[in-house]
């Protein structure tokens, strides 16, 4: 894991999205593009396809419902100042 | 940057057939896709939030106004970001759910799917410019990002 493998992967999506637009313009095969992907996901990194389709089961609210963790530490921290005096 | 975002972009805008339709074969995929990118916003959220107490509480304890005004001041750009994030990811639920009952959403996917990587792109920014103060567990965001290693 790395900064410059997170790049790489921003990059292959770039890249990705140029040549599936290319490719809805020429009317290609998708399915061609489906394991062009596939590969280059796996180029990237791994991905493992099991935990991949569980995940599908989900719905975001399970995942990101109520406040943000940061959120919460904003207003913690506020208190926290205020009564040292720090902020009014 | 999550892997699991290339491949979906990817599969989506190729296997979309040209009537603006989002095959069912392809819509299962698109939903994991989109639940992992939610799971790296809530580790990058887990990781803000730890290291915004570490360098406030040190600013309190120093009683360091200055420095606290200024943190302050970064983690509001942070959470907005996030929030920017979090109603991507229902934005695309949204969509797929558009898409499961027929809806012709091909278009608004496409938008949808450049703004995820603008987005990520910028939390990408946001979590390295964080990392060097306080590497651990922004480590560990950053890690749930990129998606390199099985949890």
């Amino acid at each position: 894991m790395s900064v410059a493998s997170a790049e790489l992967v921003a990059l292959a999506l770039d890249l990705g999205i140029d040549f599936a637009e290319r490719l809805l313009a020429d009317r290609e095969d998708a399915a061609t593009w489906l394991r062009v992907g596939r590969a280059l996901a796996e180029f990237a990194g791994r991905l493992p396809r099991e935990d991949f389709a569980a995940l599908g089961q989900m719905r975001v609210v399970d995942i990101l419902g109520g406040e943000l963790a940061s959120e919460v530490a904003l207003r913690v921290q506020d208190e926290k100042a205020r009564r040292a005096g720090l902020v009014t | 940057m999550h892997v699991a975002v290339a491949c979906t972009a990817l599969a989506l805008l190729s296997a979309c057939p040209h009537d603006g339709r989002v095959p069912r074969s392809v819509l299962d995929e698109l939903r994991a896709a989109n639940n992992s990118f939610a799971l790296a916003v809530r580790e990058a959220d887990r990781a803000v939030a730890d290291r915004y107490l570490t360098i406030t509480n040190d600013a309190i304890a120093r009683g360091d106004a200055e420095g606290y005004r200024r943190e302050r001041e970064a983690q509001e750009h942070r959470v907005a970001l996030l929030r920017d994030l979090r109603d991507l990811a229902f934005a695309g639920e949204r969509l797929l759910d558009a898409a499961e009952r027929g809806g012709r959403v091909l278009a608004e996917i496409r938008s949808w799917a450049g703004t995820m990587r603008v987005r990520l792109a910028a939390l990408v920014a946001e979590v390295r410019a964080m990392r060097a103060a306080v590497p651990p567990s922004l480590d560990a965001a950053l890690a749930a990002l990129v998606r390199l290693e099985t949890p």
